[in-house]
């Protein structure tokens, strides 16, 4: 060994010296480290199968969405069925009434006839007593006829229409199902939404074969379907903002009033307030223009 | 008159019908979205279509496009009967050429100004 190898060794023991003294005062650091990596790994795991059990469950709350949305559906069409059997039933008994009158009117104006026939003829004389007791049945179905059968009619015909009105109004209201059932559609939408993000993480975190879960959940790369669709007992397109359809009614009928004190649809071009809801009364005066 | 009413949602064709039919407007055919309803108006004559905006397969608005796009069907008088009242989609429709707009929800009298209001326009013009 020479001293240019002494020296070299030399130097390289000094190296090794620092590197030493280095790893001396990192190894507390990555002990820390191995630590925390272990104590973080059994949260990991948690994590992970949280979002496994989450992500499991929501086919299944999609598919309750979907049966809520189909028992409200059938609900509002055997509604609408015992509303027009109501309707149907109304309007014969409107006929029946009416028939009826018509009978009774031709029957009591032929027996008033043959009444007063009675008590003018000069074929038959009948005595007094008969003759008052005859005025007398004549005035009743008279008076019967002009006041309690008109009241009773006018009554019948206002209840029955009033009835027809109540029947339309109900009929109006069931518009609110198509309305929630976009409002769950959306929901649902939005769940799918989460449920493909969480799947992108579990990926992520391991190398589970995802394609199971996106079967189960409906999921599925097919970017040509619209996008406000969603799957139920039949597909159902939606308007996201549908719920503003209901809660903003009043003010709706706040713009009809600005409108009717003189404040019309002012600058429709504003992009500004492209994402504003629009009232009925506004859309008239655009389309009037 | 003979009415198509177009809507993915069977409670809203039978509330839109049974309000027509309210006003003695008995003729009508219904369909469930847009593709339906063109395959309709392909062998039938209309002279009225009411539309909802969202439905799947075709929207509102998509038929309505296709409707002013066909010769034979373009000067249909169109209707669109829908939850969207926001002014972006307003001016979408009228692009498309809609000849009136009513939000949801309505009433039978409502809707009968919209289609008497379309039809006096059209007579005038």
């Amino acid at each position: 060994m020479n001293v240019n190898e002494i020296d070299e060794l030399l130097k390289k023991t000094d190296d090794l010296k620092t590197l030493m003294g280095l790893v001396h005062k990192v190894l507390p650091f990555v002990e820390d480290v191995f630590l925390f990596i272990k104590d973080i790994k059994p949260l990991f795991d948690e994590i992970n199968s949280n979002i496994n059990e989450n992500v499991s469950k929501m086919p299944d709350v999609s598919d309750k969405l979907s049966k809520v949305t189909a028992a409200n559906e059938v609900a509002t069409i055997e509604i609408m069925n015992t509303i027009d059997d109501l309707f149907r039933k109304s309007e014969e008994i409107e006929n029946l009434n009416s028939d009826l009158n018509n009978e009774y009117g031709i029957i009591t104006n032929n027996t008033l006839q043959i009444l007063r026939d009675l008590i003018h003829s000069n074929d038959i004389k009948l005595n007094e007593r008969y003759n008052n007791n005859i005025k007398s049945i004549i005035e009743d179905i008279s008076n019967f006829n002009t006041e309690k059968l008109t009241k009773f009619n006018e009554s019948t015909s206002s209840l029955l229409a009033k009835k027809k009105e109540d029947y339309s109004s109900i009929m109006i209201s069931l518009q609110v199902q198509d309305i929630t059932s976009q409002q769950i559609a959306a929901v649902d939408y939005m769940l799918k939404e989460v449920e493909r993000r969480l799947i992108g993480i579990l990926n992520k975190f391991n190398n589970t074969d995802i394609s199971d879960i996106a079967e189960i959940s409906g999921l599925s790369n097919d970017s040509s379907k619209p996008t406000n669709v969603t799957k139920f007992h039949r597909e159902i397109a939606f308007d996201p903002d549908a719920v503003n359809a209901i809660d903003e009614q009043k003010s709706r009928q706040d713009d009809i009033d600005k409108l009717f004190s003189g404040n019309g649809f002012n600058d429709f071009s504003d992009e500004e307030d492209s994402e504003k809801d629009t009232s009925q009364e506004d859309i008239d005066a655009l389309f009037s223009k | 008159m003979k009415f198509l009413v177009v809507d993915d949602s069977p409670t809203m064709r039978r509330i839109v019908i049974n309000a027509l039919r309210q006003y003695n407007w008995n003729e009508i055919v219904e369909a469930k979205d847009g593709i339906e309803a063109l395959e309709h108006l392909s062998v039938g004559k209309f002279d009225f279509i009411i539309t909802d905006w969202n439905m799947p397969n075709m929207s509102g608005l998509e038929l309505i496009q296709q409707i002013r796009s066909i010769d034979s069907t373009s000067h249909l008088p169109i209707l669109m009967v829908t939850t969207r009242g926001q002014k972006a989609d307003i001016i979408e429709a009228l692009k498309a050429r809609v000849n009136n707009y009513l939000v949801k929800p309505f009433t039978p009298q409502a809707l009968k100004e919209k289609i008497d209001l379309i039809l006096s326009s059209i007579n005038k013009g």
